[in-house]
C-alpha cells in the first residue's frame, strides 16, 4: 500500500486545497469595470501563484473539526485576497522591486494605482467573508468578521513597528523585541487567524480560541525566519523576490540583530553608518561586506538554530490542541507543517 | 598641571545595555574568540523559553485588554441581548406586514369598486394623548374616500409608556367602525381587549380609545379595524407597550 510522507503530503495539500481557492477566487476575480484600471491589476498578484498556505491551512484546520471544504472557502478566498493587499501595500512600504518573479504593481503601474489596488483587493477580501452568510448563517459570519478585524489591526500594528524600526534606525532590539514583532506582523495573518477560523468554523464557535495564538506563534515565527534566510541564501528564481532584498532595505531580521549583538569597533560604526542612509545611496559593496559579516559572525546559522527550535516548540503546541480530535490528513498536514517552513526553498 | 599623566577610563565597548535574552541567563553570548559560543542546545532551549515568555506576556496583555473591554464583546450576554433585539425586531415586523396585508386588502377593495388600477397605499401615525392623524394619497375608490386629512383623536389609559400607531383608509372615520381585540404574535399573551372607536360627527373628531391593563405583558399588540356595515377592514391599530 502506498503511504505518503510528511514532506510530500504538505505539497499535494497545498496544491489540492490552493486549487479549491483558486477556483472561488475567480468569482471575485472575474473581468468588470473599470477593467483596465483596476480590475486586471487586482488579478495581477493573485494569478502570479503562491504557496496558499493561509487558505489550505483555514480549510485543514475547519476540515480537522468536523466542517466541509465549503464550509470554509469564502474564507479562504477572503485570506488570499487580504494577503495580496498585503503584499501590495507591503512592496510599497518596503520599496521591493520584485514579487513572486516578476516587477512590483507600483514598480510597473506606480504607487498611486497600486495603492488604489490594494484598496480594492482589502474590499473584495470584505466582500468574501460577507458571503459566508449564505453556508454559515448571520452569527457565524458576524464572529468571522469579527476574527478578521482583530486579524488585520495586529497586522498594521506589527507592521508600524517595523516601520517605526527602520525609521528611526533603531540599533538595540532585543529577540524579544523582534519576536513579538514578529507575532503581530506574521503570525497572526499567516497562521494564527487561518487556525482560528478554521476552528470557528468547524466547532461552530464552541472552543477557546486563545489556545490558537501559541501554536500559530510558534509555526509562524519559524515561517518568517526562514522566509528571511531565504532572502540571503535562497534560490532566487524558486524565491520569487531579490536576494538581499531585506539588507538593502535595512530590515531588522533576526539575522541583522544578532550581526548588531555581535560586531564591535569599526565594524559596528560602519553597519550604523550602513543602516543609517537610505536604500536608493546603498551601494552594492556594502551589500556584499555586511552580507559577509553576517556569514562570519554566524549569523545565518544562529537563525537557523532557532526557527529550528521555534517550530519544535510549534509541534509541542500542536500536541496540545489537536491530541483529541481522531485521525485525519487535514490534521497530518497541520502537523507537518511545522517542519514544511524549515525545508522549503 | 601635573607631569604626570592623568587616568582615563577606558573607552567602552558600548554605553547602553544589551537588551537580549542571551544576557539573561549571565554573560552575553558568543562575540569574539576569546568566548565560548553558545551551545545548539542552548540556543534552542532559551529561544523556546524566550518564545514563551513572548507569547504568554503578549495573551496575558490581551486578556487584560479584554476584560476592559468585555461589554463589547460578542459573549452570551450579547448573545442574549441579540435575541431581545431580535424578538422586538420580529414583533415589528409582524406589525408591519400586518400593515402591508391591510393595503393590499383596501388595494383589492378599493380595485373591485372603481375598476381603478391601484395607485398607492395609506400612510399612518398617532402618537399617545395627542391628535392623530391618518393620511391617504388617495388610494383606491375615489367615490367613497376623501383625499382631506384625517382627524382621529386617541385616548390611551395605561400605567406604563405605550405607543400607538394606527393605519386607517381616508374617509373612513365617518364610517361605523369596530376594532378587534389586539393580539401579540406569542399566542401566550393575553389580548388587549378594552379598545373601542368612535365614528367622527360633525364637528367631533373620530377618536380611539384604549386601556392597557396594569399586569398586560410588554410587548407589540396588533388589531384590525372593521367597517361593520361592509364587515370590510379599513386599518389597524398597534401598540407598542414597554417593558416596566
Amino acid at each position: 500500500m502506498m503511504t505518503t510522507t510528511a514532506s510530500d503530503l504538505v505539497p499535494a495539500m497545498l496544491k489540492e486545497y490552493g486549487d479549491i481557492t483558486r477556483v472561488a477566487l475567480c468569482d471575485y476575480l472575474g473581468p468588470r469595470e473599470p477593467q483596465r484600471h483596476l480590475y486586471n491589476l487586482v488579478a495581477d498578484y493573485p494569478r502570479r501563484g503562491g504557496r496558499m498556505l493561509r487558505p489550505s491551512l483555514c480549510i485543514a484546520t475547519a476540515r480537522a473539526f468536523g466542517a466541509t471544504r465549503e464550509d470554509a472557502v469564502r474564507s479562504a478566498v477572503a485570506l488570499e485576497l487580504l494577503h495580496n493587499a498585503f503584499l501590495v501595500h507591503d512592496d510599497i512600504e518596503d520599496e521591493s522591486d520584485e514579487r513572486r518573479g516578476r516587477p512590483t504593481l507600483h514598480a510597473l503601474h506606480g504607487v498611486a494605482v497600486a495603492v488604489n489596488v490594494g484598496d480594492a483587493l482589502t474590499l473584495l477580501g470584505l466582500r468574501a467573508l460577507i458571503d459566508n452568510r449564505k453556508t454559515l448563517g448571520p452569527w457565524l459570519t458576524m464572529r468571522i468578521l469579527e476574527e478578521a478585524e482583530r486579524m488585520a489591526r495586529e497586522t498594521v500594528e506589527g507592521q508600524a513597528v517595523e516601520l517605526g524600526w527602520r525609521r528611526d534606525n533603531a540599533q538595540t532590539l532585543s529577540e524579544a523585541d523582534y519576536l513579538e514583532m514578529v507575532l503581530k506582523k506574521t503570525c497572526w495573518y499567516t497562521t494564527i487567524y487561518p487556525s482560528r477560523v478554521g476552528a470557528l468554523i468547524g466547532t461552530r464557535s464552541a472552543m477557546d480560541l486563545d489556545r490558537f495564538i501559541r501554536f500559530g506563534f510558534f509555526l509562524g515565527a519559524a515561517f518568517q525566519i526562514q522566509d528571511d534566510l531565504l532572502n540571503l541564501d535562497g534560490d532566487e528564481a524558486r524565491y520569487g523576490k531579490e536576494l538581499d532584498g531585506d539588507i538593502w532595505e535595512g530590515k531588522r531580521t533576526l539575522m541583522l540583530l544578532h550581526l548588531l549583538c555581535s560586531a564591535k569597533g569599526t565594524e559596528r560604526t560602519r553597519i550604523a553608518t550602513f543602516l543609517g542612509q537610505t536604500r536608493d545611496t546603498r551601494s552594492r559593496p556594502d551589500i556584499q561586506w555586511m552580507r559577509q559579516c553576517m556569514d562570519a559572525y554566524g549569523c545565518l546559522d544562529h537563525a537557523r538554530q532557532v526557527a529550528h527550535a521555534l517550530a519544535g516548540a510549534a509541534l509541542h503546541e500542536y500536541s496540545l490542541l489537536y491530541a483529541s480530535l481522531p485521525d485525519s490528513r487535514d490534521k497530518r498536514f497541520i502537523e507537518a507543517l511545522a517542519t514544511w517552513v524549515l525545508e522549503r526553498t | 598641571m601635573s607631569d604626570q599623566e592623568r587616568i582615563k577610563r577606558p573607552k567602552l565597548d558600548r554605553t547602553q545595555p544589551i537588551r537580549t535574552w542571551s544576557t539573561l541567563f549571565g554573560a552575553p553570548a558568543a562575540t569574539g574568540d576569546t568566548e565560548r559560543p553558545a551551545s545548539l542546545q542552548d540556543v534552542v532551549s532559551r529561544s523556546v523559553d524566550l518564545g514563551y515568555r513572548v507569547v504568554d506576556e503578549y495573551i496575558r496583555r490581551g486578556q487584560k485588554a479584554a476584560q476592559g473591554i468585555s461589554n463589547r464583546s460578542y459573549g452570551s450576554d450579547a448573545v442574549s441581548k441579540d435575541m431581545q433585539e431580535l424578538t422586538g425586531r420580529m414583533s415589528q415586523y409582524a406589525s408591519e406586514l400586518a400593515t402591508v396585508w391591510v393595503d393590499l386588502l383596501q388595494l383589492a377593495v378599493g380595485n373591485a369598486l372603481s375598476g381603478a388600477p391601484p395607485q398607492g397605499n395609506g400612510g399612518r401615525v398617532g402618537t399617545p394623548g395627542a391628535p392623530a392623524t391618518a393620511s391617504t394619497n388617495g388610494a383606491a375608490n375615489s367615490e367613497t374616500l376623501s383625499s382631506a386629512p384625517t382627524r382621529v383623536k386617541i385616548e390611551v389609559a395605561s400605567a406604563r409608556f405605550a405607543e400607538v400607531s394606527l393605519d386607517l383608509r381616508a374617509g373612513a372615520t365617518t364610517r361605523p367602525l369596530v376594532v378587534h381585540a389586539l393580539r401579540a404574535v406569542d399566542p401566550a399573551k393575553p389580548r388587549l381587549t378594552e379598545v373601542a372607536f368612535k365614528s367622527a360627527t360633525g364637528d367631533e373628531a373620530a377618536s380611539l380609545r384604549l386601556r392597557v391593563p396594569a399586569d398586560q405583558p410588554a410587548g407589540i399588540y396588533n388589531g384590525l379595524i372593521i367597517d361593520e356595515e361592509t364587515s370590510q377592514p379599513v386599518g389597524t391599530v398597534s401598540v407598542r407597550i414597554a417593558a416596566e
